[in-house]
């Protein structure tokens, strides 16, 4: 199966008119076997917001030099994140009539946190401005994180589902990573939550009320010791991206 | 830049296709929509599709001037869909028409008293579709005292909410070749923008769904700044009372049409997406 990129595309019109032969810029963009890789092709044409969506996948690198070529005059600029399998950081880069930019780590926003305690268990008090409801926390917290926003079919059964604006996710998790030095670097006062593993039903971060990420705390499987790793699920879009040139570009500040 | 076309024969078509096989759908999406399409090009229509493999089917959105056909699909998909449900709006009609083609023929209808006599025209292999609701919103203008029409309202002045389930015949036209004359009048949907139908059709009598209960909100759409109608806390249709420009004098209702698979009540496919997919995965 090789290696599997989940790609997500923006497209900014130049004009009214839209592309209308989309089969055709789709094959441009599946590459020379014309099928998306492993991932549900989600597409939308919105003239009103004067932009595209495109979801897919694709086995190497994304490569858009040669619709970009082809289709120039309907597009005056791309952006593109893309994530790696599952084993490296989101990725962005942008691709305008100035050229093509460095892909450099994407970073998602966030405005609110929500912390789920387990029941009878007495939280403590860990600094945030917090309003609490029994066991719940609601923390106006604003932060930037690194995340793994892969859409791969695969293991899509599962009851473990979330939906996010384009395609479900199935929950990530398991590996030895160390989220809070890998994603949360620019927020480290959340790292404090890592010894309270065992109390935590989950975190959920939101960004302008949606819901962008969730973590719960689950038993490490093939463990002796009872250990606990996170369950993760990334629910990241265009929305919440907070990449300062993303930002720039469309004229928002985070 | 203002795009004015003569519009006629644009079908704004809405596919739901059902995978044959959960874990192997189709991911040769430009194939796809190059087999779908006459010419492999959507006609004024922006183009959508939303594949979902946790729930067995793609969905499509695209433009079609004249009759949608679907030769080339079936020979080359055959294998790889179970059937497709349509839903279309032709804007030589006045409604959406709702349609199903399973491959077996062309046009194998469930269509009851369908006349097959003139092979070339879709409506005959269709029928109307049908959208649903289970609450109404009515927002009274500023200043004015709500007459009583009898009906159960939850009121919080000056907004009614009603409870009620009915269901309504739509115009579901996603084509936009006019939307730029003013993006303003443009609302979201599941799939793109609409703008309001006034000077299309519908102009001077709305089509009132559960006439006994709506029509007489009708008399009083002077006072009337909207009328919502939601499935499931979706609003699916707005309809504004306005003065038409072209006769001051005379009323008639602006509507915004936005149905979707979610709120759509045909019977046939109600039965039929449920028998296929009895277990449908929790999304939560």
């Amino acid at each position: 199966m090789g290696s599997i990129n989940t790609f997500q595309l923006r497209l900014f019109h130049r004009s009214h008119h839209l592309v209308q032969d989309v089969g055709k810029l789709l094959n441009l963009l599946f590459g020379e076997r014309e099928w998306s890789h492993y991932v549900p092709v989600v597409l939308k044409q919105n003239p009103i917001l004067g932009y595209t969506d495109i979801q897919y996948g694709v086995k190497w690198g994304p490569i858009i030099d040669e619709m970009m070529d082809q289709y120039n005059r309907f597009f005056r600029a791309a952006w593109a994140r893309y994530n790696f399998d599952g084993q490296i950081p989101d990725t962005i880069f942008s691709h305008t009539d100035m050229g093509e930019s460095q892909s450099v780590t994407c970073y998602y926003g966030f405005d609110h946190l929500t912390v789920r305690w387990h029941e009878g268990f007495k939280p403590p008090d860990l600094g945030f401005p917090t309003e609490k409801h029994n066991q719940v926390w609601s923390i106006p917290l604003k932060g930037r994180y690194a995340a793994y926003n892969s859409r791969c079919d695969l293991s899509l059964d599962g009851r473990s589902l979330m939906n996010t604006p384009t395609t479900a996710v199935h929950e990530c998790g398991g590996e030895m990573m160390d989220v809070w030095k890998d994603c949360f670097h620019h927020v480290p006062s959340l790292a404090q939550f890592e010894d309270y593993k065992p109390h935590l039903e989950a975190l959920e971060f939101r960004w302008n009320g949606r819901l962008v990420r969730v973590m719960k705390p689950k038993l490490r499987r093939f463990s002796e010791k009872r250990e606990f790793e996170w369950s993760q699920w990334y629910l990241d879009h265009w929305d919440n991206c907070v990449d300062e040139a993303w930002l720039a570009f469309n004229g928002l500040t985070f | 830049m203002t795009v004015l076309f003569p519009r006629s024969d644009t079908f704004t078509i809405q596919l739901r296709l059902y995978h044959a096989n959960k874990t192997h759908y189709p991911t040769d999406v430009g194939h796809l929509l190059n087999s779908l399409m006459p010419s492999k090009s959507s006609y004024w229509v922006p183009v959508v599709v939303h594949q979902d493999p946790a729930l067995h089917y793609t969905d499509i959105q695209y433009g079609v001037k004249g009759y949608p056909f679907f030769t080339n699909f079936w020979e080359e998909y055959r294998k790889k869909f179970t059937a497709v449900w349509g839903r279309y709006y032709d804007d030589r009609y006045q409604e959406d028409r709702m349609f199903c083609d399973t491959g077996d023929q062309i046009w194998k209808s469930t269509v009851e008293g369908t006349d097959y006599s003139d092979d070339d025209d879709i409506y005959n292999y269709s029928r109307t579709c049908v959208y649903g609701f289970d609450q109404m919103t009515v927002y009274w203008r500023d200043g004015v005292k709500p007459p009583d029409l009898g009906f159960a309202v939850k009121t919080e002045l000056p907004i009614w909410t009603i409870p009620i389930n009915g269901h309504y015949y739509a115009a579901n036209d996603r084509s936009y070749t006019m939307l730029d004359i003013d993006p303003s009048r443009a609302i979201d949907t599941p799939t793109t923008p609409t703008i309001d139908n006034q000077g299309l059709y519908f102009s001077e009598t709305p089509d009132w769904p559960v006439p006994s209960v709506t029509q007489p909100l009708d008399a009083h759409r002077a006072d009337i700044e909207a009328v919502e109608l939601h499935w499931q806390g979706r609003r699916v249709r707005l309809m504004k009372p306005a003065l038409d420009k072209r006769n001051p004098e005379q009323w008639i209702w602006r509507q915004w049409y936005l149905d979707y698979w979610d709120n759509c009540v045909d019977e046939h496919w109600c039965v039929f997406d449920k028998q296929l997919f009895p277990a449908y995965i929790q999304l939560t």
